[in-house]
């Protein structure tokens, strides 16, 4: 029997596989992201060939939607806000790097095929290309590791800007290269027509992107449940991908995009949005960097193409460090943003192997020798060279941020809450009664302190329940039955309860769903030995106070 | 408040016990078999609402002055107010009343584990209706279940 696994099957040992693969590779300290892509490497043609080319092209839908998502994310990073302050910096850097490999890959690159083929035309067709393709980085391993450090800065805000930037660049450059090599090596390519053809792209997935994010904003404006935020951002975002994959436009720009205006135009809502999605985008994320490995052939190659391979990741290297330190500099850029800038844009992935995969398919009828066109040349050189800057990519993107001070900086409330437990904040000197106070002592407790209820407290340290100062209203319409009652008689026996080692939170969280400000804590459920009481606003100044900067 | 709905008519009663002990333990087990609409669900846990109520005594004496008590208690076995009362003209002297008085009167109140409000009327109004002299005279000169509950039911309309 044939092994021919199911789409579904194929889903499940990726994801998985690529899981259990960054989690060894977390252990020594490498980005997860080159765990997800050895997991292809290993299941794909190099290894085991499970995952085989057809399948990776029957794939190519879910591809589009991870790339869309991929763009969301990174877009939903840029506010206007930071690009006005950082702007200056922001272009020439760009322009520094992009250029700056585009042009030592190029020539470099060019130099080579023309030794190898002889031919002017179809070296400087083949530089061309190569140039643009390295003029690329890739938003999302670079930006992952930027989450999994935590990173926050200005270094962090410029390698964020860069990346969502470069893209846009790339795709401009390799819109002018592929004409240039289609008109060089005798393709009927108009220069002007197709650089209208890249200008329209270009244009029609802003605008796209744009439209969607507005809209996203318009619905979600009034929107009150984040399940329904989530639902309708997820359904509208999808028809944005859809409409790019049908009308060929580029999708990871359009859902760059839209993240940009979505979290522009309503930046609180905006921001809610893009957590909820990027909840659900690590199984996406690791699908699409597992499918980049199982894309990669590394036996099959040319001999020579290895020249090419080791030339680019050097001067593409050296490239995007110089070029991103000579605009830093032009631009009096923070010098850790002249040093480090550079050396965080080294990560290539699905723009770099879209845009080969689309020169293949352009440039597959020029033969440089028999059975080896320029497009497999292109092919075979852009993939094996992700394979190696994906590893030293995000692993310099982790040695800068971290050399930089960066790293750890990115902690929200959210996760010093989800660090911090419940005993850190429980007051353990909370009034609290005995069953047995007379109701008159419990009535000038109330009137001395501010909470609306009292925990009921026995001998033994038992918690019985709360008195609730609503309860006790009824009481002062009948003064004389104060001196017979007793806290016992007004008990109220509550049962949201938290024990000292559950997470801040699960105590807010809780809290929130019944609109709570203090919660009794137990030592546990089955006891119920008195601890205290936690209180919302402590948790969220104790968290807030964590923040704040040293 | 209409007294003549809660309270229980066929279970008032003079009270064959004189010690308080006892005497709760007549009244609740009077409840055996019970079927009012006051209860919520099942039949009464008579056990258990017999546990209640001594917990509650324990708290603190329901013993007021004035020759009466009145044993309480919030009861997740009924839904609405339900009230029963024993008479017992010979005198209870262990209740422990706030005044030392010994105790003739003896008024159940049960309400539903969520009735605050009812429950502190309920004590309200009887123990504001038991200050009436007459009234007291009447029930300990009373000689029946029905007596007892027509001159507690029917007070509010003799205006006593």
């Amino acid at each position: 029997m044939v092994f021919n696994p199911g789409i579904l099957l194929i889903f499940g040992i990726s994801i998985f596989g690529g899981f259990t693969s960054s989690q060894m590779f977390k252990k020594i300290h490498i980005p997860q992201v080159i765990g997800y892509i050895a997991a292809g490497v290993i299941f794909g043609q190099t290894v085991l060939g499970i995952i085989t080319p057809q399948v990776i092209d029957n794939l190519q839908p879910f591809n589009n939607f991870a790339l869309g998502i991929i763009g969301f994310l990174v877009g939903s990073e840029l506010l206007f806000s930071d690009m006005k302050k950082y702007g200056k910096q922001f272009s020439t850097i760009l322009i520094g790097e992009g250029v700056l490999a585009f042009i030592l890959v190029g020539s470099a690159v060019g130099f080579i095929l023309y030794k190898v083929t002889g031919v002017f035309s179809l070296a400087m067709a083949g530089g061309v290309v190569f140039g643009a393709i390295a003029s690329a980085t890739d938003p999302a391993s670079t930006i992952n590791v930027l989450w999994e450090y935590r990173a926050a800065g200005i270094l962090t805000t410029t390698i964020i800007a860069i990346v969502a930037l470069d893209d846009a660049l790339a795709m401009f450059l390799y819109g002018l290269g592929t004409s240039i090599s289609q008109i060089l090596t005798g393709g009927e390519a108009d220069i002007a027509v197709e650089l209208l053809k890249v200008a329209f792209e270009l244009g029609a997935s802003i605008i796209l992107g744009i439209a969607t994010g507005g809209l996203i904003a318009l619905i979600i404006r009034k929107t009150k449940s984040p399940e329904s935020l989530f639902v309708i951002a997820f359904g509208i975002l999808l028809i944005c991908i859809g409409l790019c994959a049908w009308l060929e436009l580029d999708i990871i720009l359009a859902g760059m995009f839209a993240g940009i205006s979505l979290v522009n135009i309503l930046p609180e809502r905006g921001k809610e949005v893009v957590k909820q999605i990027r909840n659900i985008s690590t199984p996406i994320y690791i699908l699409f960097f597992a499918l980049v490995g199982a894309r990669l052939s590394l036996g099959s190659m040319p001999a020579w193409l290895w020249l090419i391979v080791a030339v680019y990741v050097v001067l593409r290297s050296f490239g995007k460090w110089f070029g991103a330190w000579i605009g830093a500099r032009i631009s009096g850029a923070d010098k850790k943003v002249c040093n480090f800038t550079g050396m965080s844009l080294f990560a290539q992935g699905g723009v770099a192997i879209g845009l080969s995969i689309m020169a293949s398919s352009h440039l597959s009828n020029i033969s440089i020798q028999p059975g080896l066109s320029l497009g497999d040349v292109i092919i075979f050189g852009v993939t094996a060279t992700t394979l190696i800057v994906q590893i030293i990519g995000p692993m310099l993107v982790k040695v800068s941020v971290k050399v930089a001070g960066e790293a750890g900086r990115n902690v929200t409330e959210e996760d010093v809450l989800s660090r911090n437990k419940v005993e850190q904040i429980v007051d353990r000197d909370a009034t609290v009664v005995s069953p047995v106070t007379p109701i008159k002592e419990v009535v000038e407790l109330f009137g001395a302190g501010e909470r609306s209820f009292i925990p009921v407290v026995d001998n033994d340290n038992v918690f019985k329940g709360i008195i609730r100062f609503t309860d006790l209203t009824a009481a002062f319409l009948a003064p004389e039955t104060l001196d017979w009652l007793v806290a016992g008689d007004f008990l109220y026996k509550t049962k949201t309860l938290l024990t000292p080692g559950q997470t801040q939170k699960d105590a807010i969280n809780i809290m929130t769903h019944l609109h709570r400000e203090y919660i009794p804590v137990v030592d546990n459920e089955h006891n119920r030995h008195w601890v205290g009481l936690a209180d919302r606003q402590s948790m969220i100044t104790s968290a807030r106070r964590e923040l704040l900067p040293a | 408040m209409d007294l003549a709905n809660i309270i229980d008519r066929e279970r008032c009663c003079v009270l064959k016990e004189t010690t308080k002990t006892e005497a709760i333990i007549e009244l609740v087990n009077s409840l055996e078999g019970f079927n009012g609409p006051q209860l919520n669900g099942g039949p009464l846990d008579i056990e258990e609402l017999r546990k209640e109520l001594f917990y509650r005594e324990q708290l603190m004496s329901t013993g007021l002055s004035l020759g009466l008590a009145v044993p309480h208690v919030r009861f997740r076995g009924v839904k609405s107010p339900l009230v029963i009362a024993g008479i017992q003209p010979d005198g209870i002297t262990d209740y422990d009343t706030l005044d030392g008085s010994e105790v003739n009167i003896v008024i159940m109140i049960i309400v539903g584990e969520n009735q605050h409000k009812q429950h502190i009327r309920l004590l309200s109004l009887i123990a504001s209706r038991l200050k009436d002299n007459k009234l007291k005279q009447a029930l300990l000169s009373a000689g029946s279940g029905e007596e007892i509950y027509s001159l507690l039911a029917g007070s509010e309309e003799a205006g006593l």
